[in-house]
């Protein structure tokens, strides 16, 4: 069977203005939302802590933000997730000095107790998974880890270890996962609870995640651009960079519209549809370049379009068929790969029609603007010739800037 | 094409068994977690000895669950190097204020630059600048001359010996961490290198987060007791063959509680503390010592005075006697020298012992008093190598206890045992159902090809899974992520080829010259797309932090399964379709 009639011939091309411009809004939309409202980072990126726990009885999310007020946490840091009678919650926190500034109060005023007033003189916070705060402290007092442990006893997970600094000790404190799951083994003690899972990111950790997250994709955009170019031509390569980065924009954006959570498994499922979309793409530039060795004499704008509407079959099949995979990973995949999932699939369907729309013109665009590029450049630059100038196979057809001035029919 | 039949279809099969072997051991089961927990329980040991011959010949490689899908505890721990590189450069103050005085140069002021790895150093108005480097710091080679400021030399570390550093802090971290994890005795631990200053560890079937960052993240302590040589030795064991018999063999195994016996009833006042020595081999533990349960474990009668600590240690490395003889040199720092000497002077021919965390490492036997703030610390048993390892350990559990790089924890993440079985439930069932729903559409949409496409795929992904095996892989959530993307990119580079047999089949062709066209001519756009998301995949791997490279790794592998089911399998199958010259290809 098949799904298009034999002679199934759409206008792509001549369309492409209007494609064109509902692409560029809708990019534009995204990148100002993305800028502007900023998406739900998850604490992979942000640092932070997030624990999920599911109780085997009936239990009311304000007795869980009950038993956490003592350690300053907001109310919307616990959200019930799932089915109510789930009885299962997540408690996020993102800033993980919540709490230790209370902490470290005590430990000051302790050892001002100890050593006098105008003992610390640099007190450094360094909340990671761990907490600990690096203490400088007046020059000439000799101080004893011993008698400082002493002295901090009463304050609940204080450890006063030695650092390599002159006059500067360190004092470790309970970090603030660990205060959360005590402070709710405390609370619902005897109850029947299991802690499903606990995720703790310290903010250099998560720092480090974000910045080689975006290497990861510009590196791959890098890499792909002179990929295409060794095996194409350098006219094919903008275009199919422009295309996903559409793609990106456009699923960060509806990511970005309905507050889903961008973690690490979202830059991996960004990567997956960059590679999607390329697929799709390096179809059609396939056959393109294929259709331009053998049609020497086609106008350019007509030929792309014969070879969008040749590959479409195969586009409507495969797009047809991942979208079949992965909606089943989306549907029953469970929580923890569902938005996974659904950026796939936003992707899919964004891939699939960037590649029709803003990969594929951008080669007529793309060839107009070579020739001025040349002109501006090689007067410039005597003697430099561009490797892609000599290779590409378009110029081998003549009279083709006519052909894309007035191609539009 | 013809001819080769036989060939290309045997190479199909010997494939096949190939990964059927590969994929034995992961599917028999093998050392199963739970089972190796409940196995350790009845103490039932039989199975090991039960090993049939074919199971000898199983690989030794496996596919293994990853953390997500099993449970367990994913720690990233932050080696402070900066520190590391810091504390190494006060370390050699002392010894090379004691170099200079050996040369006969009496240093006005030597000391470390606050937060830099330089050190600054005052001489005397009657010494040359030229004769103290030639005579001492031509023995501290690790520092370059940088200038003079102020009437003060800055001596500043190579970037060299800074690297070394580094590189020494991060193995003794990761060899701490895993003598730690051995410890407690989790089993199949990984304890890697993440990045410059990053060490990741995994710990299969753990839960309790807090329990596990006290025990990796907080930095060791380390003790100096005096041995009690005067405790009645006969009292100890005794009380040790009472708790023997009236203890259960589950309480007998509890230090803690043998602990309390051992007070009760060897009457050990609070003068002194009962510690343990343990070792894996009674050898170790000089042929006397307790069988408790997975290791054995020797009772030492200390003072309970704590007289040093770790903080009191300058450093500490492996070097040899003058018998040759492997030994631990130990430096302490000035305060500790003073302490050290006034103990060894009072304890002459008693023993000192070395507690890190609170287990007994090593209780050598004090020769002579020791008042230069540096101790020879020779090795009881063994021979050479026993002794060279014994103080390389024990010098590195010194050195650790003097705080070398300060450990902070990153990032944890607890995949609890119930989130990974119903991870794993909704994960096969998604992949069972999505692969299901591809299957159907391809032979709704190609008939018989599309029964060809199907067994493609089976096979596909039964090469994904029995690579994995090969390279001993670790399937994680994402990784079956990567599997159902692999399917996506499979059934696509069918429908590539197929579409184009349509084509060529519209032109006029007769079947087996289409198939024949239509692969030659699929092939580039095949090629390229499998090449440009092995691009992403490759990037992916390298930025790879757990869960994305186990996709990047599904990923790649896919491509790879894919060009050769695709490209081969698929095509010898379809060339079989087609192979009379009367046959009719339906799409």
């Amino acid at each position: 069977m098949n799904f298009l009639k034999p002679k199934t011939s759409i206008n792509f091309i001549g369309k492409r203005k209007i494609f064109g411009s509902v692409s560029a809004l809708l990019v534009l939309l995204s990148i100002v939302l993305t800028v502007v409202v900023q998406p739900n980072w998850g604490i992979d990126f942000t640092g932070g802590t997030e624990i999920t726990i599911k109780f085997d009885e009936d239990i009311d999310i304000g007795e869980v933000r009950n038993s956490l007020t003592t350690l300053g946490l907001g109310d919307d840091a616990v959200q019930q997730i799932n089915a109510e009678a789930d009885n299962e919650y997540s408690i996020r926190v993102r800033d993980t000095t919540v709490g230790a500034e209370e902490v470290e109060v005590e430990v000051f005023s302790a050892l001002s107790d100890l050593y006098g007033a105008d003992f610390v003189v640099n007190p450094r916070l360094d909340a990671q998974v761990t907490t600990r705060i690096i203490i400088e402290h007046k020059p000439g007092v000799a101080v004893n880890m011993e008698t400082v442990g002493e002295a901090l006893k009463g304050i609940e997970g204080a450890k006063a270890k030695p650092y390599s600094e002159e006059n500067t000790f360190q004092v470790e404190l309970t970090g603030l996962s660990m205060k959360i799951q005590a402070n709710i083994e405390q609370a619902f003690d005897g109850r029947q609870f299991k802690v499903r899972s606990l995720d703790s990111v310290g903010p250099k950790v998560g720092g480090d995640l974000r910045n080689q997250g975006l290497l990861a994709m510009g590196a791959t955009l890098g890499l792909i651009l002179l990929y295409i170019a060794f095996r194409f031509d350098v006219v094919f390569a903008p275009g199919a960079i422009l295309a996903l980065l559409h793609d990106v924009a456009l699923t960060l954006g509806l990511f970005t519209v309905l507050q889903l959570e961008v973690n690490l498994s979202m830059i991996g499922a960004l990567l997956t549809i960059i590679g999607y979309s390329l697929n799709d793409t390096i179809v059609v530039y396939d056959r393109i370049r294929e259709n331009m060795r053998r049609y020497r004499r086609t106008e350019t704008p007509k030929l792309i379009n014969d070879s969008l509407n040749e590959t479409l079959g195969r586009t409507l099949a495969t797009s047809i068929t991942t979208l079949l995979g992965i909606g089943a990973l989306l549907v029953l995949g469970g929580p923890v790969i569902r938005n996974f999932a659904l950026a796939m699939c936003v992707g899919i369907v964004v891939g699939t029609y960037s590649s029709i729309v803003v990969a594929t013109p951008s080669i007529l665009i793309m060839e107009k603007v070579k020739p001025v590029l040349v002109k501006w450049l090689t007067p410039a630059t005597p003697g430099v010739v561009f490797e892609g100038q000599e290779s590409a196979t378009v110029d081998d057809e003549p009279a083709k800037d006519e052909v894309a001035e007035d191609g539009q029919a | 094409m013809s001819g080769s039949w036989w060939v290309r279809l045997s190479t199909i099969l010997f494939t096949l068994l190939l990964s059927v072997w590969l994929l034995a051991a992961s599917l028999m089961g093998g050392p199963d977690l739970a089972a190796v927990a409940n196995d350790m329980q009845s103490g039932d040991v039989v199975e090991e000895v039960e090993q049939t011959w074919w199971e000898g010949l199983l690989p030794s490689t496996r596919l293994n669950l990853g953390l997500d899908l099993q449970g367990g505890i994913d720690l990233t721990l932050d080696v402070d190097l900066d520190e590391a590189v810091l504390s190494a450069v006060a370390r050699d103050v002392l010894p090379l204020k004691g170099t200079s005085e050996d040369e006969g140069i009496i240093i006005s002021d030597i000391r470390r630059e606050r937060g830099m790895p330089v050190l600054l150093v005052t001489l005397p108005a009657e010494t040359e600048l030229s004769d103290f480097r030639s005579a001492v710091m031509s023995k501290y080679r690790d520092y370059t001359y940088e200038g003079v400021d102020d009437g003060v030399h800055r001596f500043a570390l190579t970037d060299s010996a800074r690297g070394d550093i580094e590189t020494g802090a991060i193995e003794q971290a990761v060899e701490m961490l895993r003598s730690r994890v051995d410890e407690t005795g989790v089993k199949e631990p990984q304890i890697v290198r993440k990045g410059d200053s990053r060490i990741n560890v995994q710990l299969p079937g753990v839960s309790d987060a807090s329990q596990a960052v006290d025990v990796l993240g907080t930095t060791a302590l380390l003790e100096f007791f005096m041995v009690d040589e005067d405790f009645q030795a006969a009292a100890l064991d005794a009380a040790i063959e009472s708790a023997q018999t009236e203890m259960s063999p589950e309480e007998f195994v509890n230090d803690e509680l043998l602990n309390y016996w051992l007070q009760d009833n060897a009457k050990i006042g609070p003068k002194n503390v009962v510690m343990w020595q343990y070792a894996q081999e009674l050898s170790e533990l000089g042929g006397a010592g307790l069988d408790r349960g997975d290791r054995f474990a020797k009772p030492y009668i200390l003072h309970s005075e704590v007289i040093l600590t770790g903080d009191d240690v300058n450093d500490a490395q492996t070097s040899f006697d003058q018998r040759n003889q492997p030994v631990v040199s130990l430096e302490f720092k000035p305060q500790g020298s003073k302490v050290f000497a006034r103990v060894t002077t009072e304890y002459v021919d008693k023993r000192f012992a070395i507690v890190l965390d609170g287990e007994l490492q090593s209780a050598p036997v004090i020769n002579e008093p020791i008042t230069g703030g540096r101790a020879q610390i020779s090795m009881g048993t063994g021979g050479f190598e026993q002794k060279q390892a014994d103080s390389q350990k024990l010098s590195l559990v010194l050195r650790t206890g003097a705080l070398p790089a300060p450990i902070t924890v990153g990032e944890v993440r607890v995949v609890g045992a119930s989130l990974g079985e119903d991870a794993i439930t909704a994960g096969s069932e998604a992949v069972v159902i999505g692969g299901l729903l591809v299957v159907v559409f391809m032979l709704f949409y190609y008939r018989k090809p599309g029964v060809v496409a199907t067994v493609g795929l089976s096979l596909n992904v039964f090469f994904v899974l029995a690579l994995l095996a090969l390279f001993d892989a670790t399937l994680t959530l994402p990784g079956i992520a990567g599997i159902a993307l692999t399917v996506g990119m499979a059934v696509d580079a069918n429908i590539i080829i197929y579409e184009r047999i349509r084509e060529e089949l519209k032109l006029g062709r007769n079947p087996r010259k289409a198939v024949e066209a239509g692969y030659a001519h699929a092939l580039s756009a095949v090629l390229d797309a499998n090449i440009t998301t092995g691009i992403a995949g490759v990037v992916l791997y390298s930025y790879g932090t757990g869960p994305i490279k186990g996709f990047a790794v599904t990923l790649l592998i896919g491509i790879l399964t894919t060009l050769f089911t695709a490209i081969f399998v698929s095509r010898t199958l379809m060339d079989f379709l087609v192979r009379k010259s009367t046959a009719r290809l339906a799409f």
